[in-house]
């Protein structure tokens, strides 16, 4: 016997009013838990999408929408650039790298983007299986596009209008050939089906003109009369040379990209490039720090309201434990005095009620943190087929450890006055109840 | 051994009762008689040390606990002395034999099974060792209770109205089992009480009422 066990047993003798506050707690913290992971991993999915890219330069339209669709693949564009723009950037002597971005169309979900090699190098990725494009109308696909269709090197696909589900009009008579697969980056990449700027181009060449209908619900916006009016939609460029992985950049004047990825050669950079580029007429150019934030910020009005909800609970929790342990002290009256009569201070006594409200809170807020991870898993699992944030509850936040301590906090102060009771309790006068 | 020496006690209300001074020794069994309100029930918290006297000291084996600081009294009575209540007061939460565990935990004792066992057994509470306080009869837990203030060995063995409210043949095993135990352990045995039918085992008496000791 200790005391350790004696306040299990008292919680045993006592198991709907022990489980009713453990739950309580448990709802709490795992409210709070879920909330935490959910946040923790959208956070970290935008930074690591944004990682590396300094700047992005598209239509003019909302910065924010730029950031959307070019970096995390979400957003409609808003709308295209011209080549040149890309010419320009590649000789300023500020800037490193460029990565330009021609989309337009999706596989079943997944966005085509017409890129360069060193897209893949930006996201750190690898080959899982075959090599990069290389020549037109071939594509390398991201992970999860691979493992989710069941693709293997040699199919051939076929693209849609629209960057969303698959509804718009089918290129079925420009098929990608599957060249490579990517091993799984955890980044968006893992999403995509990347080709060349070409290969984009291509799908849209006037010559492939079959007359169809760009209403795809997508805000589609298919430029086969080489309008470069920036207006909000995407287009792509229909003639011009090759721009594709390996290959020289000849374009024509009137070729078309949707975003250019930009990174600086110096900090400097970000003084002048941003300026620069915003006064020339159609053109924006976004931070995707800047822009991350403002959206966490504004996602996090939304993430804290439901904190503070899962506060409510955690608190409502703690009040329920107080309740819990001062009718237990009412009830254990005579306990407390066998206990002091048996050689127990008034401190060991005040001690045993303060545990209890520890092992509550505690093993309550342990029940919660687990509850909260296996919420986020089943969820990550409900959504992960069809939405771009992975969520899974299979990993640990830092500030869950806070959750441990807020809780603990709760339980002292919710058995502080029961203990203080029983610590100044009367036991003569109780034991002498007849 | 147990002596008071000018004890005095007042109550909140201000009424205050004085004990006549009283000295018993190792192995004696007194019953401590009187009327209600002459304090037969406060002398046994004094003795106990669970309450502080006014004034006057209570010593037990030559040590003046009313002298003691609190916790160290707390961690005295826990040690030597055992007390039997009115209302029994078993844990319910616990088994019988956690009850006595309880016991040796608050004392500072080591655990030990065997003592333990050696106890139930003598009270024939072998077969209840691992039942539940709440699902004992009123008999089984009253032996249950004087087998908890006897598993320390204590020196002093206090026992409040142990046989009031049970018929005759109750008393007696509830006596008789008071002067077993207690000279098993050598123990001085006080047992305040109104019962007469205590003085048949109980050979030395402190008549508060009279304030003094009755032959």
């Amino acid at each position: 016997m200790n005391a350790f066990r004696l306040t299990l047993n008292w919680l045993r003798f006592r198991p709907l009013t022990a489980l009713l506050n453990l739950l309580l707690m448990a709802l709490g913290t795992g409210t709070i838990a879920l909330l935490l992971l959910y946040g923790h991993q959208l956070d970290r999915q935008f930074t690591r999408d944004a990682e590396g890219i300094d700047l992005v330069v598209g239509a003019s339209g909302s910065p924010l929408q730029l950031i959307l669709s070019s970096v995390y693949h979400l957003d409609v564009p808003t709308g295209n650039i011209p080549e040149q723009a890309a010419r320009d950037l590649r000789d300023n002597r500020l800037v490193r790298e460029v990565i330009p971005l021609a989309l337009g169309d999706n596989y079943r979900g997944h966005r085509i983007v017409g890129t360069e090699a060193s897209f893949v190098d930006l996201y750190g990725g690898t080959l899982s299986d075959g090599r990069l494009w290389e020549g037109s109308m071939e594509a390398t696909l991201g992970a999860e596009v691979a493992a989710r269709h069941g693709l293997a090197i040699g199919d051939e696909i076929v693209g849609a209008h629209g960057l969303g589900g698959g509804d718009g009009h089918v290129h079925d008579y420009a098929p990608y050939t599957i060249v490579g697969i990517l091993a799984p980056t955890g980044t968006v990449m893992d999403r995509l089906v990347l080709t060349s700027v070409q290969s984009v181009w291509d799908v849209h060449d006037p010559d492939h003109d079959h007359g169809h209908d760009h209403e795809n619900g997508h805000q589609h916006e298919h430029e086969h009369e080489h309008d470069h009016g920036h207006g909000h939609g995407h287009g792509h460029a229909h003639e011009g040379e090759h721009a594709g992985h390996g290959h020289e950049h000849e374009a024509a004047e009137d070729q078309e990209l949707t975003a250019l990825l930009v990174r600086y050669r110096s900090p400097m950079a970000a003084m002048q490039l941003p300026r620069s580029i915003n006064a020339e007429p159609g053109l924006q150019a976004a931070a995707p720090a800047y822009e991350s934030a403002r959206l966490m910020s504004m996602l996090g009005v939304g993430l804290d309201t439901l904190k503070a909800f899962g506060g409510i609970l955690l608190l409502a929790a703690g009040v329920g434990v107080f309740i819990g342990l001062y009718n237990a002290l009412r009830e254990r009256r005579h306990d407390i005095a066998v206990i002091r009569s048996l050689g127990a201070s008034p401190r060991l006594v005040s001690g045993l009620i303060l545990l209890e409200g520890q092992l509550l809170a505690l093993v309550g807020t342990l029940l919660g943190l687990a509850g909260g991870h296996l919420a986020a898993e089943l969820i990550g699992r409900w959504i992960g087929a069809d939405r771009p944030l992975e969520l899974t509850g299979l990993m640990w936040v830092p500030s869950e450890g806070w959750l441990l301590l807020i809780a603990s906090g709760i339980g002292l102060v919710a058995a502080l006055l029961p203990a203080w009771q029983a610590y100044r309790s009367d036991i003569a006068l109780t034991l002498s109840e007849r | 051994m147990l002596q008071i020496k000018d004890l005095a006690y007042r109550y909140r209300d201000g009424q205050p009762l004085h004990f006549p001074d009283w000295r018993a020794e190792a192995g004696e069994h007194w019953w401590l008689s009187g009327p209600s309100g002459t304090g037969k029930t406060t002398l046994l918290h004094l003795l106990a040390g669970l309450l502080s006297p006014s004034s006057g000291a209570v010593r037990v084996n030559e040590q003046t606990i009313t002298d003691f600081p609190s916790a160290a009294r707390d961690r005295f009575r826990g040690r030597h002395i055992g007390l039997v209540f009115q209302r029994l007061h078993l844990l319910p939460a616990l088994t019988v034999a956690a009850n006595l565990e309880l016991a040796r935990y608050l004392a500072g004792l080591p655990r030990d099974h065997a003592r333990i066992e050696q106890v139930l057994e003598r009270l024939g509470l072998a077969d209840l060792a691992g039942r539940r306080a709440h699902q004992l009869s009123q008999g089984q837990a009253q032996r249950v209770a004087i087998a908890r203030a006897v598993v320390n060995r204590p020196s002093i063995l206090l026992a409040d109205e142990p046989t009031a409210s049970l018929d005759d043949e109750n008393a007696r095993r509830v006596a008789e089992l008071l002067c077993e135990q207690a000279a098993a352990c050598r123990a001085t045995l006080v047992v305040a009480s109104h019962d007469t039918r205590l003085a048949r085992w109980l050979p030395h008496r402190l008549d508060l009422a009279e304030g003094r000791v009755a032959a």
